[in-house]
Order: structure tokens, then sequence, then C-alpha cells
């Protein structure tokens, strides 16, 4: 059971009235899945607080669904796509804790389409022409990690051509073990396939744009 | 189950303010709370997550009013109260404090504001050891946050140096969690309070070192042992560990304070008066930044009369100006 107090239902609430364009949920669970009917339920109760139309969700299977998944860009689940136009940013995972602030605003943000970063930091993300993947490791109870999350979405909100996920570490143990993560948040970063360099702790912005230029480059 | 769901913060309404606090913490709530009820316009810049590092102390029951409640519960709280209050929050982080004549430049990342006072609760860090192994093991097995990273050390075995509050709260949750406990202590006596100590004695999994230091973090990809020096006998163990958790105290975020021409003291903490007035006229500090008891308590009440000496500054009331 979700636990949300009635304060914060109303300041969504009062936060989503600014929301313009639709914002589709995509959700793919599974059998196998420890947390999926929580996602839904947090999911659901996104949407109950967005006026008419602005939050629409859908749910899917992953195993029956593979080709819809894999046509989305997901190959795990459970899995949350945020799709607003061309821009998307995944969630692996429950978005419980700490990570439930990065999902409100990554709705608010795609739907106003209205990015807060440094105007250095769009120049630099708008010209990549790399396949650029970041991978956030998180666990619920930690206070640093929405920071490193949201920044990472913030970029791919910014051009399509990079990709960023949040990833619950816990529920995904083979994939913390491959990138050894034993303290979050942890971001991975993968051009063109091949995984590049690693980060830990949310590092600020401008700390963040110098590891990306060192390891992104033409 | 019940899953608990937080809320980051939406950006300020303004760019221009009576007084802007600089840290989120116990002591800079408490003094939006105390501004906000005598109508000064106020908002506060917190860099992480409001609470500040209370939000990291698993379990509290030295706050009156509650016997037993996380940080993480006690920070929304906090968060709340202010919030219904008026305060205004953002998520952002300070790069420069500018003094001009009549006002203050606050200018972070994002935005530059403007405020008449400020108050400074940055707060303070984690100590870090400073012993070979630690920098190249961090998020490899040597961590700062039992909160953020205790899961991934479930039935594994952990060592917890430090000998206050922090070390030995944190020692307690590790031990519902991991299969191994290992508090290493520098002295045969703990700062922490003793009743956390001793029903931490009472855990069978948990094994204290004391007169003990950490020499150096050994591994691989990842964390494998530790040589820990009996500072009595001279003797030098290897222990064999999956994750080092450091709580050696804590260092004061001073570093905005000093470029403000604020006066520091020999240890960096923010050197203030009764009234936490700094040396700069319109800057006041409150919270673990100004050193002494680094508990929530008193943080809050340092909060509180920075707040009341802003709002005086700021105001003039007839009480002031008797002074």
């Amino acid at each position: 059971m979700i636990e949300l107090d009635p304060q914060t239902r109303e300041y969504i609430k009062k936060e989503f009235s600014k929301l313009q364009n639709p914002v589709k949920i995509i959700f793919f669970g599974g059998d196998n899945c420890q947390y999926c009917h929580e996602i839904k339920e947090i999911l659901n109760t996104v949407k109950s607080l967005a006026p008419e139309g602005k939050i629409i969700m859908e749910e899917h299977d992953f195993e029956k669904e593979r080709e819809l998944a894999e046509s989305l860009g997901i190959d795990k689940y459970p899995a949350t796509v945020l799709k607003a136009g061309t821009k998307k940013v995944y969630f692996y995972g429950i978005m419980s804790g700490y990570e439930f602030g990065s999902l409100v605003e990554d709705i608010i943000d795609l739907s106003t389409d209205e990015i807060q970063l440094d105007p250095e930091t769009i120049k630099f993300a708008e010209k990549i022409n790399r396949d650029v993947r970041l991978q956030v490791f998180v666990t619920p109870t930690c206070p640093y990690c929405p920071r490193a999350v949201r920044l990472a979405h913030k970029l791919a909100m910014v051009n399509p051509k990079i990709r960023a996920d949040m990833v619950e570490a816990i529920e995904f143990p083979d994939l913390s073990n491959k990138y050894m993560v034993s303290g979050v948040p942890k971001t991975i970063l993968t051009v063109d396939g091949e995984d590049v360099d690693s980060i830990v702790g949310a590092v600020p912005e401008p700390h963040f744009l110098e590891w990306l230029k060192k390891n992104i480059r033409d | 189950m019940q899953i608990s769901l937080s809320l980051g913060v939406s950006g300020p309404k303004a760019r221009e303010y009576d007084l802007i606090i600089i840290g989120g913490g116990p002591a800079g709530i408490t003094a939006g709370i105390y501004a906000v009820r005598r109508n000064l316009e106020t908002l506060i810049i917190e860099k992480t997550e409001m609470g500040g590092t209370v939000a990291l102390i698993s379990e509290i029951e030295n706050y009156p009013g509650f016997r037993r409640i996380s940080g993480k519960e006690l920070a929304e709280k906090f968060h709340q109260h202010a919030k219904e209050l008026g305060v205004e929050f953002t998520i952002e982080e300070v790069t420069q404090i500018i003094k001009t004549e009549n006002e203050f430049k606050i200018k972070t990342w994002e935005n530059e504001y403007k405020a008449k006072a400020v108050i400074l609760a940055t707060g303070s860090k984690h100590r870090k050891l400073g012993v070979p192994g630690e920098e190249e093991f961090i998020g490899k097995g040597v961590s700062y946050c039992a909160t953020c990273d205790a899961p991934f050390f479930k039935d594994k075995i952990v060592a917890i140096v430090g000998g206050g509050n922090t070390a030995v709260k944190d020692a307690k949750y590790l031990s519902e969690i991991c299969s191994k406990v290992y508090l290493i202590h520098r002295r045969d006596q703990f700062r922490a309070d003793e009743i956390d100590v001793e029903e931490l004695k009472k855990r069978t999994n948990v094994e204290f070192v004391l007169n003990s230091i950490v020499e150096e973090i050994k591994g691989d990809s990842k964390v494998k042992s530790i040589l820990v020096k009996n500072k009595e006998t001279g003797e030098t163990n290897e222990i064999a560990i999956d994750g080092i958790f450091i709580d050696i105290g804590e260092i004061p975020n001073s570093d905005l304070a000093e470029s403000l021409g604020v006066e520091l003291d020999e240890k960096g903490f923010i050197k203030v008066n009764e009234r936490m007035e700094t040396n700069v006229p319109g800057v006041y500090a409150a919270g673990d930044v100004t050193g002494g008891l680094a508990q929530i308590v008193v943080a809050a009440a340092e909060g509180a009369i920075a707040a009341v000496s802003a709002y005086e500054y700021i105001r003039r009331p007839y009480w002031a100006n008797k002074r």
C-alpha cells in the first residue's frame, strides 16, 4: 500500500495544474516482479492527480509484448517510460521514497517543455550525435539520488540521442553486480554501446558536464 | 508493506526576499518558521534534500515530542511545517554570496537572488579517514551514508568506524541487516549516548574493536579487508569485510562564509555571538556550521535565535533600537 498524505496530494494537484502537453506513462510489468503492484499504484495515483487527459497511462506485459517493449528500448522489467513527443525518460524498478519526487518533476518538465539546465550544459547536450546512455543506480532511501536522476533525465529531454534510466539497484541485483554498485547514486556512462566510465555521488551540474565532455568526444 | 513517497520542492516564486537561509536542515527550517511568523518573505535554499543530514539518520530518540522517529520522517515533518506557514524552498546549490551596500546577492548555478539578510545554516560534511584505499574504494565498499547504502550489505560483513552517536546508531541499524558488524573506535569510551551503546553491546553480531584505528582499506575491484592497529599493543590485524562505513565526525561547510569575509575559528566553524551574529552585519549562522553540540535540538534553537536577530536587523523594531 502506498502512503501519500493529503497535503502532498494537494501540492501535486496544484503543480499539475501547470501541465500543458499530455504525458504518456507506459508501464511494463510481468509475473516475476516484486513491486509491480506498488509501481502501478504509484503511477495510477499520480495520474489521478492530473487534470483530465494530461496523463495517459498504458500497462503492458513485458513477456507477452516483447516487440513493443523493444521498440521503446525496454530490455527488462519492471520498467516505466515517461513520454511526451519525442522526449522519453526511463525508470527501472520502483520510484518510491525520494524518487517519487523525480517522477513528479519529470512529468512537469516533459509536459511544460521547460528544462532548467545551465545554457552551457544545454549547448553541449544538443550537439551530442553519438548514442549516449546514462544509468543512474539508486535506492529509495537515498536523499542524494534524485539529484543525479533528475540531471540525467533532463539531459535526455534535451537530446533524444541521450537516454537516461533510473535503476533501483536492489531490484536489479545482476545489473548492480555487473556495474559493482555498492554505493548510490552511481551513474554509468555508455557511449555507442560501450561502457566508458562511472561516477559515484550526486555531483554538481558543472562537474557532471566536465565528466561528460571528457568521456564523449566527437 | 507500506511504501513511503517523498516529494522534492518546486522552484521559488520570486527572486527578491527579506531573508534567505542557506541550508534546509533543522537550523535553517526553524529559522524559516520563526522568520515567516514575523512576516519576513523567506526563502530556504538547500542543495540536496530538505532536512539536511537529519534525513540520513536511521533513528532519532532524543528529539522532544517523538519517542522514536526516523530521520527521514522528522525531516519531512520539519519541511511540511515550514511549507504550510509560507516558507519558500528551492533545491539549488549556492555558488557565491556578494554583499552590496544594502543587500546580498546570492548566486546559484541556475539563478541569482537578492536578500536583505542571510542566515548560513550550511551544516557539515563527512570527515574522511585519510587512509590508503579510502578514496579508491568510495562506492565500492566505502560509504558515508548507511541509510543510502545499507541494502547492498545484506547478510554481509561490515565495519563502522567512529564512536559518536552517528556511528553507534548506524551500527545498530546495520546489525539488523548485516551478518556481522565490527565497530572500530580509537578509544575505549564512547561519545555516543550510553543508552545506545548499552543496547548495541547486547547484539550478538556486533563486535567492538576498541582502542584501534583503521590504517588501510584493501581490496581489488571492491573492498575485501581492512588493516586495524591496536593503539595499546601496537599489533596490526587484517579483518575481512565487505564494506566499511565511516562515521568519524563532520567538518563544517563554511567555504561560502569564508568567501563572504565571515570569520571562522581554527577548526573552520563560523564564529557567532549569543545572537548568532557573525562579524559581517546582516549575516547570521546557525546549526552544525557554528560548531558545538551537533544535535537537532541545538540546531533548531540556534535557527530560532538567528531568525529573530535577522528580523531585528531588517525591520528595526522599537526594542532593537533600544539595544
